[in-house]
């Protein structure tokens, strides 16, 4: 398996608060392949921003984070000291927040912006030179490739100059100039209006198709994974619970947690005169349940559930989840 | 504006020694300025020529002054009148200040404005000007040095109070109480002033600090409390005079002086810390 | 479905709201506009028991809306009437006895409730205020509240920041409907809460809509939400109303063309992600003082005329209006 590009093992995360460590990511394993899109779908407290975070080591100082192996293109990335790390994120990883406004410095007008990534990347080879040279040219064609028609008018714009939705799309336009071999986006749509997503997330896709990268995708929205992902990993109180191709997760949830969450998200796409309930609550990562941590909320529970963790089953397809309904082996 | 569990916050404080050091002094000071007096063998006002000047000794820890009075014992009864003036003339400057601020940010439009150019000016003043000048036209005397302390610090709490209660009053809690039909006055003090004591709070402390300050300096400069009776600034106003032969009258008191006001403003300082959301560490979510 | 040939619970007309952009000297100095129309020449009514959808994206003008109805901002212009009562210029003293029933539910649970206040304090303020039970009684309808928005009773002793999302917003339900009120506007109230609490919260919605016949104005962004609770779904666009429905005839012959765009963004198969153009139709400034229609930018229908003046409403046919020139083309 040569071509994964990220691979994580065991990593668990959390933040030491008061005197005590509370852990909010557990054992999370995830492999991303070049040229592969994958979602981490979570409700808030899920720990689905955490993983993408601690993977690059953009927690806050009182965070605590171990892993058992993280490999990026065949780097252990937990040898790495702070600084070759720091590098080796400006040159291969991109990352795509919520606000993209994060991104932009605000004294600089967008022009700047690309022409840094330009010349950032021209070590990278002879060809990235001559583009660097012929950078302006190069820059407005990107933006009229993300949808920017008048891009030489919106170089000369600073950032705050720039809608949330022209901003984001400056922001792929970066990316794209930025070539990198993996991409971390974390909810980057969430701010914008529905028909801006649309056109934004089809951008994405787009932008992946062209640079062949590995994209780890992190959203609430079990639409958008659905639209865009090529596998998801779904989690719930800071474990994966489920993993599989979207497309077998989407039309045959295992987990009773993605059977209702599935339920409750996309039943409103059709006229329904009820919408089915998950009961309950999320639990709070300093009060987990003893055992399966979906249990109280489970309708198919069972005594053996409250007894311990359910570890990870593989159905065999790529798919695997973490219940004892398919605890066979 | 998330509520800070009292758990946490004795942790908070165990973890930020500044607020505990500062704690810890303002409780000292307190209790010598409450209990210390009665502990005294010595009268803080009565003369004894018999031991004029006398320096530190197992009988006088701080010394005698000229009149032979116990240094210590009026240095206690001093601070405590020091404390109260300053904390009489901060309480009526944060009533008045907070009442004004609220009432601007709550009514808006030319109140506002009128009112608020009317604190940009008190405050361009410095302040022991201002106190100074608030003096000249009230005269001499105890009331007077509460009155200045107050209108001093009106233009602080009115510009923190009407700042906090800008930003507190279009939370949605707030116009939920004004949905169910409150009126502004009970908006005022039960939705909106408990969600902006603790920056006032703070001021106070540090307020606090400051009063004792420009009490010393009016009564040193014989402008406040009269003597014989004791207050810090008297004191110094005292002991400079005899600074030559008994050094230990002013540099005592000062002492004394400082770290009072060394107490309060840490505890404040470290309070101000500790109650800002944004200079907590961010806890994980 | 919905008593017609009744008077209307709530008549809006014309209604204008602005907001001022700069103040004092700046706006003597500067050139443009010195306001932001939020919302802009809106008239609706509500029925008795209906539950009204008002759809749009951010900016669109229905919060502001919602919150005008309910007095919290003063309309430039226009009437907004209860029960046939002009409500529009009585001032708070005078506004008090309807205050009671025109009640909010917000969108972010969390700061819509004191944070220094326990929910018994938030429950029982409005029983005692307006004297609605004695004061003996008060915590027996605590009680009630609490168990109707489906809590247990012993929550009474919380504060806001010891509960979840979905708990916080269930207190915040049960202490608008203390007050028995005629018109509850809810302002986007699922969209802070996680997927699976959604659903709990939209079916609290329904079942209490249904028990107690109250009229809703139902805020959403969201057409799949609005088409699970309302009756009717009134569509926003930078603060004009330009297409109001029943919700099922909205949703099978849509006329606006936003509308249409909106609807578009509903199917979720991953075909639609291709068909989406990608270029940046720049979506309307609303503090650019423009007279012509505001969808002119983005619509494929825009005619000259557009241009010129934004379209008037325009009924399609009884009940189903549309603020467009060319909606018999689309």
């Amino acid at each position: 398996m040569s071509d994964v590009t990220l691979s994580v093992r065991g990593l668990d995360a959390g933040f030491s608060m008061g005197g005590s460590t509370v852990m909010v990511v557990r054992d999370v394993d995830l492999d991303i392949r070049k040229g592969e899109m994958v979602g981490i779908i979570g409700e808030s407290g899920s720990g689905k921003t955490v993983t993408g975070m601690s993977i690059l080591r953009l927690l806050p100082d009182n965070a605590v984070t171990h892993a058992e192996r993280i490999d990026f293109l065949g780097t252990d990335l937990l040898g790495l000291s702070a600084e070759a790390f720091r590098e080796l994120r400006g040159r291969r990883i991109a990352m795509v927040f919520q606000d993209p406004v994060g991104a932009f410095n605000p004294a600089k007008k967008v022009e700047w912006h690309l022409k840094e990534i330009f010349e950032r990347s021209a070590a990278k080879s002879p060809a990235h030179v001559d583009r660097a040279k012929n950078w302006h040219g190069a820059a407005i064609q990107l933006l009229k490739d993300v949808g920017i028609p008048h891009g030489a008018d919106v170089m000369h714009l600073f950032p705050h100059q720039l809608s949330g939705g022209m901003l984001q799309r400056t922001l792929i336009a970066m990316v794209l100039a930025f070539e990198p071999d993996l991409i971390v986006a974390d909810e980057p749509t969430t701010n914008l209006d529905n028909i801006v997503e649309r056109q934004i997330l089809r951008l994405f896709r787009d932008l992946q198709n062209r640079l062949d990268c590995a994209f780890l995708f992190i959203t609430h929205d079990m639409s958008i994974a659905h639209m865009l992902c090529d596998r998801i990993a779904v989690m719930y109180a800071g474990r994966i619970v489920e993993t599989g191709p979207t497309k077998q997760v989407f039309a045959d949830p295992k987990h009773p947690y993605t059977q209702g969450l599935l339920a409750s998200a996309l039943a409103l796409d059709t006229k329904t005169e009820r919408l089915k309930e998950i009961p309950g609550e999320l639990p709070s990562p300093t009060d987990l349940p003893p055992g399966c941590l979906f249990e109280p909320r489970c309708d198919f529970a069972k005594p053996e559930c409250r007894a311990k963790l359910p570890a990870m089953s593989d159905l065999g397809g790529g798919r695997g989840v973490r219940c004892v309904l398919y605890n066979h082996a | 504006m998330a509520a800070i569990s009292l758990k946490a916050t004795v942790f908070e404080i165990r973890r930020n020694r500044v607020v505990a050091t500062g704690l810890a002094i303002t409780v000292l000071v307190l209790f010598a300025v409450t209990v210390g007096p009665s502990l005294s063998p010595y009268d803080p006002t009565k003369m004894d020529f018999t031991a004029l000047l006398k320096p530190p000794s197992w009988t006088h820890p701080f010394g005698t002054n000229s009149f032979g009075v116990d240094v210590l014992t009026r240095v206690l009864y001093g601070a405590r009148n020091s404390l109260l003036i300053s904390f009489a003339g901060v309480s009526l400057g944060a009533f008045a200040g907070v009442l004004l601020g609220m009432t601007c940010a709550y009514i808006g439009r030319w109140v506002d404005a009128t009112a608020m150019r009317f604190v940009d000016l008190l405050f361009s003043f410095p302040i022991f000007v201002l106190a100074l000048m608030l003096m000249l036209i009230l005269g001499f005397g105890v009331q007077s040095v509460i009155i200045a302390i107050a209108l001093v610090y009106v233009p602080n709490f009115a510009r923190m109070a009407r700042n906090t209660t800008m930003v507190v009053k279009s939370e949605p809690y707030v116009q939920a109480a004004q949905l169910m039909g409150q009126s502004a006055l009970r908006i005022m003090v039960r939705e909106i002033l408990p969600n902006i004591a603790a920056p006032l709070f703070v001021q106070f402390t540090v307020g606090l600090a400051f009063g004792i300050i420009i009490e010393a300096g009016l009564s040193f400069l014989g402008l406040g409390v009269q003597p014989p009776t004791p207050s810090l600034g008297v004191m110094m106003a005292d002991g400079k005079d005899y600074f030559h032969r008994g050094p230990w009258v002013l540099t005592l008191t000062g002492a004394a002086l400082t770290v009072a006001i060394l107490g309060l403003n840490l505890l404040g300082d470290g309070l101000r810390d500790l109650l800002d959301p944004r200079l907590r560490r961010r806890s994980a979510e | 479905m919905t008593p017609r040939d009744e008077a209307p619970l709530l008549a809006v007309r014309n209604l204008l709201v602005r907001f001022r952009l700069r103040q004092g000297m700046t706006a003597a100095l500067s050139k443009g506009p010195t306001y932001l129309k939020a919302v802009d020449d809106v008239s609706f009514d509500v029925r008795r028991g209906e539950v009204l959808g008002l759809v749009g994206e951010s900016g669109s003008g229905k919060t502001t809306i919602g919150k005008t109805i309910l007095r919290l901002y003063k309309p430039a212009d226009g009437v907004i009437e209860v029960n046939g009562v002009d409500i529009t210029h009585l001032g708070e003293r005078r506004l008090k006895p309807y205050r009671r029933d025109l009640q909010m539910v917000f969108q972010d649970p969390l700061s819509s409730l004191n944070p220094r206040h326990t929910v018994r304090t938030a429950l029982a303020t409005p029983l005692l205020l307006h004297a609605i039970c004695r004061a003996d009684e008060v915590e027996t309808r605590i009680d009630e509240a609490l168990s109707r928005a489906g809590l247990p009773t012993n929550f009474k002793r919380r504060y806001p920041h010891e509960m979840s999302g979905g708990q916080l917003q269930r207190v915040a339900i049960a202490r608008a409907l203390t007050m028995s009120p005629a018109l509850v506007v809810a302002d986007e109230p699922v969209s802070k809460l996680d997927v699976s609490v959604r659903a709990q919260i939209l079916n609290l919605f329904k079942d209490l809509q249904q028990a107690f016949n109250i009229t809703i104005i139902f805020i959403t962004h969201d057409l799949r939400v609005a088409r699970y609770l309302c009756h009717r779904i009134g569509v926003m666009y930078f603060g004009k109303l330009v297409e109001i429905a029943p919700t099922e005839e909205l949703f099978s012959a849509p006329k606006h063309p936003y509308t249409k765009a909106l609807l578009g963004t509903l199917d979720e198969s991953a075909a639609t992600l291709e068909g989406q153009s990608a270029v940046a139709g720049e979506a309307f400034n609303p503090a650019a003082d423009t007279v012509g229609c505001r969808y002119f930018d983005r619509c494929p229908l825009r005619v000259e005329r557009c241009r010129a003046a934004h379209p008037s409403f325009e009924d399609v046919k009884s009940g189903h209006g549309v603020a467009c020139y060319e909606w018999r083309r689309s």
